[in-house]
């Protein structure tokens, strides 16, 4: 089956900031998380993906279409939530809700009814005088009522409370459960993805540094953890990150197998990396 | 095309019990020295149309807008539809009032407003596609604070021009000339827009009008589209 969502070598420039060459698939059924620090280029991505910036040169597929030149069929295929939604903040959900609704083929009445009951969203609340978390939840339930085939999420939790936040987890995971649906999860709480992401891509400085199954990531990298004096001309190109304490160093590796066969016998200590460790770790020199 | 027109009806209605009467009250007060009452609903109705372009930049909707599954063409052929319903609302509004104005001036056995009259009607809708033509696809191109400074100014350049011009080349339009029209307001369009329905007929006219704002909305529309094509969010 097609990926639903393709990056083929996709760049775009803006001034003073440039996505490099990006490439990596989801496929059907899964979630993938998208990570990086602020200002690496997830939130280009998103764009990219709705149609709201134009891909510099490369090739971007969602449902296997180019959303440049198949502009509904693609946005009618996809729901977004932004980290802040904004909609028209003097309307209520209920009538924003109505605004959206003729717009998509596949749009789900009742489940956004059961939805708004589901998440307490107050119907008749301006929109702009909600949380930050109710409106996330207002946008997610607009997002899953026209039966998205890939959800595109920008940093949908970081406004929401432990407990929404587990159980929007748990919707999610149900939602690509069958198999048809896919999301795209960009965040910098790694602890999210810890729990429900299939795929891992990580982006920094406008390039992709790695694309692949939570598995394979936590297999291949690792934090190494001993006395700066086991750093030397040999050992040091083994890792991809180095920080250096006044009585120890934290290294990142991304070849874990190298680093064990290198490094056996020295007073070091291999940990599994977390997400957090590999975006803290990456391209630190010292 | 059709659902964003009402997105932007149902966008706007909140504020239209706002500003309606306010606009009518500023109109009826306008319409008792006759004068300045065309031009007074010409801004209303730019202000309106300029309201409705505020109100996706104030509240950061223009991202949310794109990302419904439409095209940019969409966005803004359906702007331009919800422009010529403004347009039609100022019309109504303006034509209700004056024609109140006119009536009670009858009553009191005064003639009917020489501004209250169908050429000047034909020459609102001319004036109104103009701006509408220029505003948008300058709010296309620049967004809402740059695109209506650009507008302003491309408007305000082409009214000295005409008024400079105008008279130059056809002698039409000046106070004591021949083809000025007394009562009619002035400018070049008005008095040229009364000078072609006295010269070919009211309902000629009204064709010719309607279709030169036809055209200029048409044009002006696939400059804007192009332009909106071009926006990042």
């Amino acid at each position: 089956m097609d990926p639903i969502l393709e990056l083929r070598g996709v760049t775009k420039h803006y001034e003073g900031f440039s996505l490099r060459d990006v490439s990596f698939s989801l496929p059907r059924g899964y979630v993938c998380g998208l990570i990086g620090p602020n200002g690496a280029g997830k939130t280009t991505i998103v764009k990219l993906i709705l149609g709201l910036a134009h891909v510099s040169s490369g090739q971007l597929r969602v449902c296997g279409d180019d959303p440049a030149t198949a502009e509904i069929a693609v946005k009618n295929r996809i729901g977004f939530v932004h980290e802040v939604p904004s909609f028209y903040d003097y309307l209520t959900v209920e009538a924003i809700a109505s605004i959206v609704r003729p717009f998509y083929t596949r749009w789900d009445q009742p489940q956004f009814d059961a939805l708004a009951r589901e998440f307490n969203l107050p119907m008749r609340t301006w929109f702009g005088s909600l949380s930050r978390g109710t409106r996330t939840k207002a946008a997610l339930a607009l997002a899953f009522a026209h039966h998205a085939e890939l959800l595109v999420l920008d940093e949908p939790t970081s406004g929401l409370d432990p407990v929404f936040r587990r159980e929007l987890l748990d919707r999610l995971a149900a939602y690509v459960s069958d198999g048809l649906a896919s999301v795209l999860f960009s965040t910098h709480i790694t602890s999210d993805l810890d729990r429900m992401a299939d795929y891992i891509t990580f982006i920094r400085d406008g390039r992709l540094v790695f694309s692949s199954t939570r598995e394979e990531v936590f297999d291949r990298w690792v934090v190494v953890r001993g006395d700066p004096g086991v750093l030397d001309e040999a050992t040091r190109p083994l890792f991809t990150g180095v920080e250096i304490g006044a009585h120890a160093f934290t290294g990142l590796t991304d070849d874990a197998p190298r680093a064990r066969t290198h490094l056996a016998g020295r007073d070091i200590v291999i940990e599994p990396a977390t997400l957090d460790d590999i975006m803290c770790y990456t391209g630190r020199t010292c | 095309m059709l659902n964003l027109f009402i997105k932007d009806i149902k966008v706007g209605a909140i504020f239209l019990w706002a500003v309606v009467p306010l606009y009518v009250v500023t109109a009826l007060q306008v319409s008792r020295v006759g004068a300045g009452f065309f031009w007074v609903n010409v801004t209303c109705a730019s202000l309106l149309l300029v309201a409705v372009s505020m109100l996706d930049w104030k509240n950061e909707a223009e991202p949310f807008v794109h990302s419904l599954p439409v095209t940019r063409a969409m966005v803004v052929r359906a702007r331009y539809l919800t422009a010529v319903v403004v347009g039609l609302l100022s019309l109504g509004i303006g034509s209700a009032i004056g024609s109140a104005r006119g009536i009670s001036l009858v009553m009191r056995a005064e003639p009917w407003p020489r501004w209250m009259a169908g050429d000047v009607g034909l020459a609102f809708v001319l004036v109104f596609a103009f701006i509408a033509s220029v505003y948008l696809p300058c709010y296309y191109r620049w967004g809402f604070g740059k695109g209506n400074v650009a507008a302003a100014l491309v408007l305000a350049a082409a009214s000295i021009a005409t008024d400079i011009v105008g008279p130059a080349v056809s002698g039409a339009g000046a106070p004591g000339s021949r083809l000025f029209y007394e009562g009619v307001p002035r400018g070049q369009v008005t008095q040229g827009v009364a000078r072609l329905a006295d010269r070919y007929g009211m309902a000629a006219a009204g064709l010719i009008v309607l279709g030169l704002a036809a055209v200029l909305l048409w044009v002006s529309a696939q400059v804007a589209a192009r332009a909106c094509r071009r926006q990042e969010f």
